[in-house]
């Protein structure tokens, strides 16, 4: 497993603590936004194909600095943003594909205080459903739908908690919403609705406490499961968790974690087993733990050296299970973001028949470990053994095209000994004829590749990047350039997003 | 006409395509190529040597005949697999010479160069490294080569 540095988005700014919101409209694009240190609202956009846009104003929107913005997706073509104005009027936009960005309007005449929080929840593609905490402490809740547009506030079951509470609302299917709350005494509350039997009154979470306005967050792993998230009154990041089948838990202490009192803890779930925790820690550092259902809670770290100022939330977004995205407003003020991916393995085995001569073997093979490491690839040197084959030390490899191969080269790789038929068996051999730095030409249901006595510290990179089916490319600062890695002009040597995925999704990376 | 650093530049690549190279540059690209063989870099005059060879225009012998004398063992392989390209005449001379060199690889590959060149000399040559050869492997590979040169 791996995290990426932290790494300035597009230059973006916002003032200390300011919430970064981020959504996947699809696996392979992130929009963010953010109120920036002008009081403007800002957005960027990540795209697979063409990295990070530079920030934009959203039609002209501004809030307090600080302002949470909320999105919602009820379709890929199509974002809604809902945020508290600078006066204190409760805006929207949306964007849509076809027409792009809309102006903002005033969502049925609502108000909160400055910089609360508004809370959307799309239950189905055409409808969408508002919480916040109103300018007279009460709670209330408005509707959208396809068919009827925006429906007035109401208040939710008479509900109540301080001005600017973020209210967390959840629908663990289409037809629930589950709502919860610190309220005006720091108690815990929750209540939900059901489209059978309507809101329910609130009802205290087993006796859970926590300071006035702390967020509470919620995560649904499947329909019949709950678990929650507070930092408690004594600063310690407690935890509960209920289940349609034995109801609520006793809240825990997760993994010994504490925060600054009303820090916000974010969770996400990249599967129905697994759960991943983000802080920000009473020392300034971003911490993460994580839930898995084989092992239970695993200990705090803080994620890749991460700081910001107390109270900072980070946040964490899944766009596939095995691949997170972080945000935050650094100590700096500049929005930082880094990501971590399921490392996946390369078993290479590694036959010498002549030491290289230009660059050292160890050189080689490190190299290609951090390359590789880059993009979430664990290059496992499987074995290394000395292979004593002096008529094959000079190999014939023909024209090293791929699906090609000699008698020689045939002979050679028929010498995998322990090697799996998905690993890679890479041999160190004096030269090729014709002269060649590596050639990666090999039989079917044998994955391997040559390297020459006069190979580059990529070349081993190189070739394996053939194997896993890469192309040549003309960019001198990628890593599979057909110009020769010995001139690779910016080291180390690049791999873009589409020949990450063709490398992962080859047989031999798992 | 490509410069010299040109030249050197499209075989410091990973991967060549020699025929397509040599169909590229052609003939004209000779005395670039016997700079960079006179200069001996391990990493260039091979394959420098091979191009002469594949090339194979009058000045081809000369290049690859020097490549033949270089003091590292891989611009002399590179020069006994580039004497199969070679006229019959001038191949046996280059590949007569490396069957006796110093070094076994070499001597190897000069030998699966002989067994495509038509010449009596190199197949008595062979016979010989057959029974005389220091290196076992050598003498393995000079009897089943000679075997396959009586056909």
């Amino acid at each position: 497993m791996s995290w990426h540095s932290w790494f300035n988005v597009s230059g973006g700014a916002a003032a200390l603590r300011s919430p970064i919101t981020a959504i996947a409209r699809n696996p392979n694009h992130l929009d963010l936004f953010v109120t920036g240190t002008d009081g403007r609202i800002y957005s960027t956009w990540w795209d697979a194909a063409s990295g990070w846009a530079n920030w934009f104003n959203v039609s002209g929107g501004m809030a307090a600095l600080g302002s949470p913005i909320t999105a919602v997706a009820r379709n890929p073509n199509h974002l809604d943003l809902f945020v508290t104005g600078t006066d204190g009027r409760i805006y929207s936009t949306w964007w849509d594909a076809a027409s792009g960005w809309a102006n903002w309007f005033n969502v049925s005449g609502g108000m909160a205080a400055l910089g609360s929080k508004i809370t959307a929840v799309a239950r189905n593609p055409d409808h969408l459903d508002l919480f916040v905490t109103g300018t007279d402490g009460r709670i209330y809740s408005t509707w959208w739908d396809a068919s009827s547009g925006w429906a007035n506030w109401f208040n939710v079951s008479g509900g109540m908690a301080a001005l600017g509470s973020p209210i967390e609302a959840i629908a663990r299917n289409p037809n629930h919403l589950d709502l919860f709350v610190t309220g005006t005494d720091g108690r815990i509350y929750s209540t939900w609705w059901d489209a059978s039997g309507g809101w329910a009154n609130w009802f205290n979470v087993s006796g859970g406490m926590a300071a006035l306005k702390s967020p509470i967050t919620a995560v649904a792993r499947n329909p019949n499961h709950l678990d929650l998230f507070v930092t408690g009154t004594d600063g310690r990041i407690y935890s509960t968790w209920w289940d349609a089948s034995g109801g609520w838990a006793n809240w825990f202490n997760v993994s010994g974690g504490a925060a600054a009192l009303g820090s916000e803890i974010t969770a996400v779930a990249r599967n129905p087993n697994h759960l991943d925790l983000f802080v920000t820690g009473t020392d300034g550092r971003i911490y993460s733990t994580w839930w898995d259902a084989s092992g239970g809670w695993a200990n705090w770290f803080n994620v890749s050296g991460g700081r910001a100022a107390l109270k900072s939330p980070i946040t964490p977004i899944a766009r596939f299970p095995d691949h997170l995205d972080l945000f935050v407003t650094g100590t700096d003020g500049r929005i930082y973001s880094t990501w971590w991916h399921q490392s996946e393995q390369l078993r290479v085995h590694v036959k010498v028949l002549s030491e290289p001569t230009t660059v050292a073997r160890a050189t080689m093979m490190q190299s290609m470990r951090d390359v590789y490491a880059s993009v979430g690839i664990d290059v496992v040197i499987a074995s290394e053994e000395t292979l004593n084959l002096p008529t094959l030390n000079d190999l014939d490899v023909g024209t090293c095209v791929v699906g090609s191969t000699t008698a020689e080269q045939n002979d050679l790789f028929g010498h995998r000994n322990s090697a799996g038929g998905n690993d890679i068996c890479v041999y160190f051999v004096r030269s090729t004829v014709p002269p060649l730095n590596g050639c990666a030409a090999h039989p079917a249901g044998r994955p391997s590749a040559v390297i020459t006595s006069v190979a580059s510290p990529w070349t081993m990179a190189h070739e394996c990047g053939h194997v896993l089916g890469l192309p040549h490319v003309d960019d001198p600062n990628r890593l599979m350039m057909g110009g020769g890695t010995w001139n690779i002009t910016n080291p180390p040597p690049d791999l873009i997003q589409s020949e990450i995925n063709t490398m992962l999704e080859s047989p031999l990376t798992v | 006409m490509p410069t010299l650093d040109e030249v050197r530049k499209e075989l410091d690549k990973d991967e060549l395509d020699y025929p397509e190279l040599a169909l590229a540059l052609g003939p004209a690209v000779l005395p670039h190529l016997k700079t960079l063989v006179a200069e001996d870099e391990p990493r260039i005059a091979p394959k420098a040597a091979y191009l002469a060879g594949i090339i194979s225009a009058d000045a081809s012998h000369e290049i690859v005949a020097q490549a033949a004398q270089s003091r590292h063992d891989v611009v002399r392989v590179a020069a006994a697999a580039a004497a199969a390209k070679l006229p019959t005449q001038q191949a046996a001379k280059v590949a007569g010479q490396l069957l006796g060199d110093a070094d076994p690889g070499v001597r190897i590959r000069a030998m699966k160069a002989a067994a495509t060149i038509d010449e009596p000399s190199l197949a008595a040559k062979v016979k010989t490294m057959s029974e005389q050869d220091h290196d076992p492997h050598v003498r393995g590979l000079a009897a089943s080569t000679y075997q396959r040169m009586r056909q």
